[in-house]
């Protein structure tokens, strides 16, 4: 199938990236090329077979409702490129 | 042209369970930013999330109590989307086999409130707004507490009906 | 001294620590010399423990006590494995100097098991790639022939045991990226069933078909390290409860009577004759052992690769997600909003190929694509599983090639993506349904580069596949053979 630019900048949007102008066509056509090669698929008959989105049914695995201690908050803010000594920081993230 | 007042409604309930959903952190309320978190819910790289027994069990009984079937097979998905306070940029939710279905509760004056679903789902972080620095800061105590979403047919047909099904 | 102490398997230098014939220290800071002189033409870490010889020192104290036959044996982990404190950064820009504030499981049961951590390895940037070129930190080569790559994308891992920079290393597969790169690279390297290792700490790809695995000289090492690694773990919901029991102690060796099954389509076009030859005198081997192998039709062999790439790219965009900017890592270092910190750090942090397929993974889960991308794939995935368990009804394992050429020049696989993905095509199906497969030496190409035979087992049959591999290694010296000429005993 047809990969546009159109179709580019769409999932772009929903991954967060942006790619330079340069690059989309380059990107639009790759994806064109993989794409089609994925749609060998649709020459397969899967009426009738259910998707198999987990390969062993393990099923009702489940985890007792005790509390076990949370991290030092110091371990978990360790690595935020921005913050204080409580919390993640962030640009307004309302309008 | 008069019209007329179709009310359907998503109702978010915390299960006072003592843990979290998918990890082991406390739920208790109130604590200081971040004090109530670890690797899992804060969507560290590497991390997996454990079903907590005790949500299930709420989640089931809730369904019972609001007159559904209880789904024999059921599974999370996940909601992808990009805000501070969702540390994975996914919520674990159910969208295709919710926990219970086809529900219905008795409002009182003869009139019955259709419950299209119940499902299992996290809650995301606070954000707390600093007007002064345009910044946001992200506490993330919140994410990971259990929720059940009951959500209702469109049955409602005025605000009093609302207010008497809540 | 020193050059024969290199060329043990980590069982004899396990051993050998245990009778005091060689020291932890001696062993490491053999190890560690071994890493000075040859990191400059290979690239194999991405980050060196640093506290390697104290460890080593503190290790000695407890030789009689010790208890795991890989006790105070070097090894190195890839950089997608999560270690406490210490650099783990999926070989990309945009976790930055990630220190993970815990273990995985898989290396909190190293530690336990009594080994020393040399540092991190190098890989494809979140393990997307075939060839350890996509890494941020430059590519690896093979100690075989430095100007070609290594495979991928635990390519550090396995070009780091092949130049006996460490006695045994942990990689991961997700499409083939233990079995690939150790079959470029002439070293045995193991997927185990999945759901056998816990994934508590490993750094998601596609999380359905992701496994922790070793990477080591012999089929026995690699026994010894999944014993170690294995089993039930509360943090991941899909570890799998295992028999007890050890995978070492199961080689016999004797695999008189054992069904080997040669799916027709994998030794088909577009597969090097030298790799073909060389599977087949595998094969050859096997039957001299007393294995029974013939060869049969496979037919679903060309939606492997498709099947895969749409399920792991779809798992691959959401798991990557968590990579914002926000909590951890790099960010870029001016955006004039929250959306424009998001783009800014994903579209300048990630790599191309990274890229490419979050943006795969995105097109074939939305809506109006998704029923003809992704369900479908899941349902085809369905019949994979299928057509191999029907093979596992006459079959206790399947013989392949791991990939259709040996290892190309750098430089050669990132012109055409769809080119690169097709070299997969043996490995894929593996993982798409859960089982257990290994890649062992079976040869040499004329160039006097190594080709790898694949052994692919049913779930929960990764002691057939080490068994078939260890018969295979009594029998063969390949896997002795080393990129520096010398040779083990």
């Amino acid at each position: 199938m047809k990969i546009t630019q159109e179709l580019v900048d769409y999932v772009s949007t929903l991954s967060r990236l942006r790619l330079p102008e340069a690059e989309k066509a380059k990107m639009a056509a790759e994806m064109e090329q993989i794409v089609s090669y994925m749609d060998t698929l649709s020459t397969l008959d899967t009426d009738h077979v259910e998707p198999m989105s987990h390969i062993f049914p393990l099923k009702n695995v489940l985890r007792p409702d005790e509390v076990l201690p949370s991290s030092p908050r110091e371990e978990l803010l360790a690595g935020a490129p921005d913050g204080d000594a409580e919390t993640f920081r962030v640009p307004k993230a309302v309008e | 042209m008069t019209w007329e007042t179709v009310i359907g409604l998503e109702t978010h309930v915390e299960l006072a369970t003592e843990t979290k959903i998918f990890c082991s952190c406390t739920t208790a309320f109130g604590g200081a930013p971040n004090t109530h978190c670890c690797p899992v819910c804060t969507g560290m790289p590497g991390t997996l999330p454990v079903l907590n027994e005790k949500v299930l069990e709420f989640a089931v009984k809730a369904g019972l109590a609001l007159g559904c079937t209880i789904t024999k097979s059921s599974r999370f998905d996940r909601k992808n989307y990009f805000y501070p306070d969702l540390p994975k940029a996914y919520q674990i939710s159910q969208l295709y086999l919710p926990i219970a279905r086809n529900g219905k509760v008795d409002i009182g004056g003869g009139k019955v409130i259709g419950i299209h679903e119940v499902h299992m789902e996290e809650d995301a972080g606070k954000l707390i707004h600093d007007p002064w620095t345009d910044q946001t800061q992200c506490d993330y105590n919140r994410c990971g507490v259990p929720l059940i979403e009951i959500v209702t047919e469109p049955d409602f047909r005025s605000p009093e009906e609302v207010l008497a099904y809540l | 001294m020193v050059k024969e102490l290199l060329e043990l398997s980590a069982l004899e230098l396990g051993a050998a620590i245990k009778t005091g014939d060689i020291s932890v220290t001696e062993a490491t800071e053999t190890a560690l010399e071994t890493m000075a002189e040859r990191e400059g033409d290979l690239n194999c870490f991405i980050t060196a423990a640093e506290q390697a010889i104290d460890r080593a020192k503190a290790l000695q104290a407890g030789v009689r006590d010790a208890e795991s036959p890989l006790y105070g044996v070097p090894m190195a982990l890839k950089d997608n494995i999560c270690t406490k404190g210490l650099k783990t950064c999926c070989a990309s820009k945009i976790l930055g100097d990630f220190a993970p504030p815990y273990d995985a499981a898989a290396a909190e049961r190293l530690t336990a098991a009594g080994t020393v951590l040399l540092g991190k390895l190098n890989m494809d940037e979140f393990a997307m790639g075939s060839t350890t070129e996509t890494s941020f930190y430059g590519p690896t080569r093979n100690p075989w022939d430095t100007s070609r790559v290594s495979g991928g994308s635990s390519g550090g891992a396995a070009a780091a045991v092949a130049a006996r920079e460490c006695f045994f290393a942990l990689g991961s597969d997700t499409g083939g990226s233990i079995r690939q790169p150790a079959s470029y690279c002439g070293v045995t390297g193991m997927k185990p069933t999945y759901g056998t290792v816990s994934r508590y700490g490993l750094i998601a790809y596609a999380s359905s078909l992701d496994q922790i695995g070793p990477i080591a000289r012999t089929a026995a090492d690699c026994a010894a390290v999944l014993d170690a690694i294995r089993g039930k773990d509360k943090r991941d919901a899909t570890s799998l409860d295992l028999p007890a029991g050890s995978l070492l102690a199961g080689l016999t060796g004797d695999i008189r009577g054992m069904r080997i099954g040669l799916p027709a389509e994998c030794f088909a076009d577009g597969l090097h004759p030298q790799v073909s030859a060389a599977v087949h005198a595998a094969a050859d081997v096997l039957k001299d052992r007393g294995a029974q192998v013939e060869t049969f039709p496979f037919p679903l062999m060309e939606y492997m690769v498709p099947t895969y790439y749409i399920l792991a790219c779809a798992e691959a965009s959401s798991n990557l997600s968590r990579f914002d900017g926000v909590k951890y890592g790099w960010r870029a270092p001016e955006y004039e909003d929250l959306t424009d910190l998001y783009c800014r750090t994903r579209t300048e942090g990630f790599g191309a190929e990274v890229k490419r397929r979050i943006l795969l993974g995105a097109f074939v889960l939305s809506s109006g694509y998704y029923d003809a991308y992704y369900k479908k794939a899941l349902q085809v995935r369905a019949l994979i599983k299928e057509a191999f368990d029907r093979a596992f009804q006459r079959y206790d394992l399947l013989l392949t090639p791991v990939s259709p050429t040996t290892a190309p020049a750098l430089g050669e696989s990132l012109s055409e993506a769809l080119k690169m993905y097709l070299s997969d095509i043996y490995t894929v199906s593996v993982n798409l349904s859960g089982l257990s497969a290994l890649s062992m030496p079976c040869g040499f190409d004329e160039k006097g580069l190594p080709i790898g035979a694949q052994l692919i087992g049913p779930a929960l049959g990764d002691g057939t596949v080490l068994n078939a591999a260890h018969a295979f290694q009594l029998s063969t010296d390949y896997h002795k053979r080393s990129p520096y000429g010398k040779e083990a005993d």
